[in-house]
């Protein structure tokens, strides 16, 4: 069971919808190496969203694994200029939906981030 | 929803830990009084019971500190997750359990949506086994995902990471 988070647009009158879904996946073509000692499950907020951003170019799809995993290249948080962790799970998904909607700048708050458009909602 | 499967082999019953990616408005904000808001949080619930035959109850999760009794403030949800798997295992007194686990995504018509335009990227895998077949690998099936692109190639370093979790397991 995942959640939904609907974003609307007073300007455009229209909806986009953010869904925030907890899995446990083999990622056998992860960033990580497996060790045997290790379990070879992954559990994880998995972000997904079929918005696009005002470039019509599609949204990556978005792996939280812990609460250190910022919305700008897991270094800074979006909304603020902060390295500090998420506190909790609302604050995490309030900040990625922030950063949704915004979009923000290559190497936004020095993160090394590449550029995320805002979300396009007319059209 | 990611759910952990648990076999006893003692009364040959299988046992689910399930956790929930959950959102809801709160009138209180972890018992402050303030305006409604928004709330997310991970739910876990067990079919396991404990020594005495009561329910283990919902279990909130808003943090990595919110993790069993006496263990450390998790890293990551995985050991968040397998702290909380193991927590339950010992608590009921399970002997000779395995686990495995499997997910799902949303079944919302929002993510059907999605599915139909993009199958790569909103796709998920399960995957489960069961420790008394003597194939070990009972039932083995997944789909694509935008993680699993080289499954063929990579399946054995899977079966050989999963032989090991499951025997650490085994061992309760």
């Amino acid at each position: 069971m995942a959640f939904n988070i609907t974003v609307y647009s007073n300007a455009n009158a229209s909806s986009k919808s953010i869904s925030f879904d907890f899995v446990g996946d083999v990622l056998c073509a992860s960033d990580e190496v497996f060790d045997a000692n290790t379990s070879a499950i992954q559990y994880y907020y998995k972000i997904t969203t079929s918005a696009k951003q005002d470039n019509n170019r599609a949204y990556q799809v978005k792996v939280v694994r812990t609460l250190s995993d910022l919305a700008l290249n897991k270094t800074k948080q979006s909304a603020v200029d902060t390295a500090n962790a998420y506190a909790n799970v609302r604050e995490m998904v309030t900040d990625y939906v922030y950063d949704y909607i915004n979009g923000h700048t290559a190497d936004q708050f020095t993160s090394g981030c590449t550029e995320q458009r805002p979300m396009k909602f007319s059209g | 929803m990611a759910q952990v499967k648990i076999f006893n082999d003692e009364d040959a019953r299988y046992y689910t830990v399930t956790i929930d990616a959950v959102s809801t408005v709160l009138d209180k904000v972890y018992g402050v009084a303030t305006n409604a808001t928004l709330d997310f949080y991970l739910k876990l619930t067990t079919t396991l019971k404990t020594t005495a035959g009561a329910s283990f109850g919902e279990k909130i999760l808003r943090t990595l500190a919110d993790v069993p009794p006496g263990y450390s403030t998790a890293v990551n949800f995985t050991v968040l997750v397998n702290d909380w798997v193991e927590y339950y295992i010992v608590q009921s007194e399970l002997a000779m359990s395995s686990s495995s686990s499997s997910s799902s995504t949303s079944t919302s018509s929002y993510i059907e949506n999605w599915s139909s335009s993009s199958s790569k990227s909103s796709s998920s895998s399960s995957s489960s086994s069961s420790s008394s077949s003597s194939s070990y690998i009972q039932n083995w099936s997944s789909s694509s995902t935008s993680y699993i692109e080289n499954w063929s190639s990579s399946s054995t370093s899977y079966i050989e990471a999963w032989s090991s979790s499951s025997s650490k397991s085994s061992s309760l």
